[in-house]
């Protein structure tokens, strides 16, 4: 009884020798590689993410205020009428207010010769009111829009760039082991030590093959979430801002 | 939206990554090369991490099996651990840590990752037992075995002729600095 008990406290010893005895690297190693991990990766990310928020919330609260619509249909309305004065165009022969400022120029230079007769309904449309409100939504929810597409562009690039990583360390994986096995191979003297050889072979190169599956599906998944919270985020961006608050 | 970050406090994780390094590789330049390209690997794959299937210390020893494992593979560097590690005068408990790393060193491969993955990165059975693929008994008998060898290893050792000595802090011969663990 007492045999198997000091033979315990000896393994324990033990136990604590490894423990207390553990390898540990210089603090400049340590320092260095703590270094590249807080890195301009790192930083950089965070940076995307601080402003990726800011401009969202200011999407929000631009979109909230119908501030980016009116900013951009007041400034060419402003143009109409002046043009429509010094023209001497009447009142009433204003055109529609444009959305889109490609169209709003449109507008502004084909009405200068030739005023349009205006229809009461378009004359009853002005700038300010309902209208104006519809326009700065859709500027919004355009802007909330390409930005969401944006990131989605950087992720499918993302998503390339580790594909193609994993597949390069997965071959270079292999390519090592490969090379690890013929030296082995080289060195084992019986044939004993041959088939364990080839057996720690498979072994080893069906754990990469597993590591390697596991990757890729850990990816994708990664990938399809990721893809699936952007789309949300797309559609969020059409009812926050399409439905005209 | 955002997942855990598994790196987010690297210094604990260097420590283990390094110390597993290098109960296999030896300690010094090898197991700081493995070391950083298990850190290289994880920055690479840091989004790929899932906090469900574990803790980071054994996602990124995971990664550094496979580091070590190709690491092998290579030609050694030219200094040797115990060369790195021996100081001018060797006090008693630096000549113990240099006889216990010697003995590990003398282990089998397959004894020498089990330490390594038990008291380097200081993973627990259960951990190691996913990480190998088997189970937490196997583990634990294993480990015990090994200790056991480890034991006898070290007991042989400490017998009359064979027993580690550091060198004579006085003479530092070139000789005496490349053997330090042979005896005098």
């Amino acid at each position: 009884m007492r045999k198997p008990r000091i033979r315990r406290r000896r393994t324990h010893q033990i136990e604590a020798e490894l423990r207390s005895h553990r390898p540990e690297p210089r603090p400049e190693f340590v320092r260095a590689v703590a270094a590249r991990v807080h890195g301009p990766r790192g930083q950089s990310r965070l940076r995307i993410r601080v402003a990726l928020v800011g401009a969202l919330l200011a999407l929000v609260v631009l979109a909230a205020l119908g501030g980016i619509g009116y900013a951009g249909s007041g400034g060419e309305q402003e143009v109409v009428r002046a043009a429509a004065t010094f023209a001497g165009v009447d009142e009433a022969a204003k055109p529609r207010p444009a959305v889109d400022p490609m169209a709003a120029s449109v507008h502004t230079t084909a009405m200068s010769p030739k005023p349009k007769k205006s229809s009461p309904a378009t004359a009853a449309e002005d700038d300010s009111g309902p209208g104006a409100d519809r326009a700065a939504d859709k500027a919004a929810a355009k802007a909330c829009r390409d930005a969401v597409k944006a990131l989605i562009a950087e992720e499918r690039a993302l998503h390339k760039e580790n594909a193609a990583a994993e597949r390069e360390r997965h071959a270079a994986a292999k390519a090592a082991e490969r090379a690890r096995h013929k030296a082995a191979l080289a060195e084992a003297e019986t044939k004993e030590e041959r088939k364990a050889e080839k057996d720690l072979y498979k072994a080893n190169k069906a754990a990469e093959r597993d590591l390697y599956k596991a990757n890729k599906q850990a990816e994708k998944e990664r990938h399809m979430q990721r893809m699936e919270e952007l789309r949300a985020e797309k559609k969020a961006c059409k009812a926050e801002n399409g439905s005209g608050e | 939206m955002f997942t855990r970050d598994p790196l987010a406090r690297p210094e604990l994780l260097i420590r283990r990554v390094y110390a597993y390094a290098a109960y296999r590789l030896g300690d010094g330049p090898d197991a700081e090369d493995a070391t950083s390209e298990t850190f290289e690997r994880a920055l690479r794959y840091r989004t790929t991490y899932d906090p469900r299937k574990g803790e980071p210390l054994a996602w990124l020893i995971g990664i550094a099996r496979r580091c070590v494992d190709e690491a092998r593979v290579r030609p050694p560097a030219t200094a040797t651990a115990l060369d790195a590690a021996a100081p001018g005068d060797l006090e008693e408990d630096v000549v113990r840590r240099l006889t216990v790393q010697a003995a590990v060193g003398r282990l089998a491969q397959r004894d020498r990752e089990l330490l390594a993955l038990r008291f380097g990165a200081d993973l627990t059975a259960r951990q190691i037992a996913e990480l190998l693929g088997v189970r937490a008994n196997a583990v634990e008998v294993r480990l015990h075995r090994t200790l056991a060898r480890l034991k006898t290893t070290l007991e042989r050792e400490a017998q009359p002729g064979v027993r580690v000595r550091p060198p004579a802090p006085v003479v530092k011969s070139e000789e005496a600095e490349r053997r330090p663990g042979r005896a005098a």
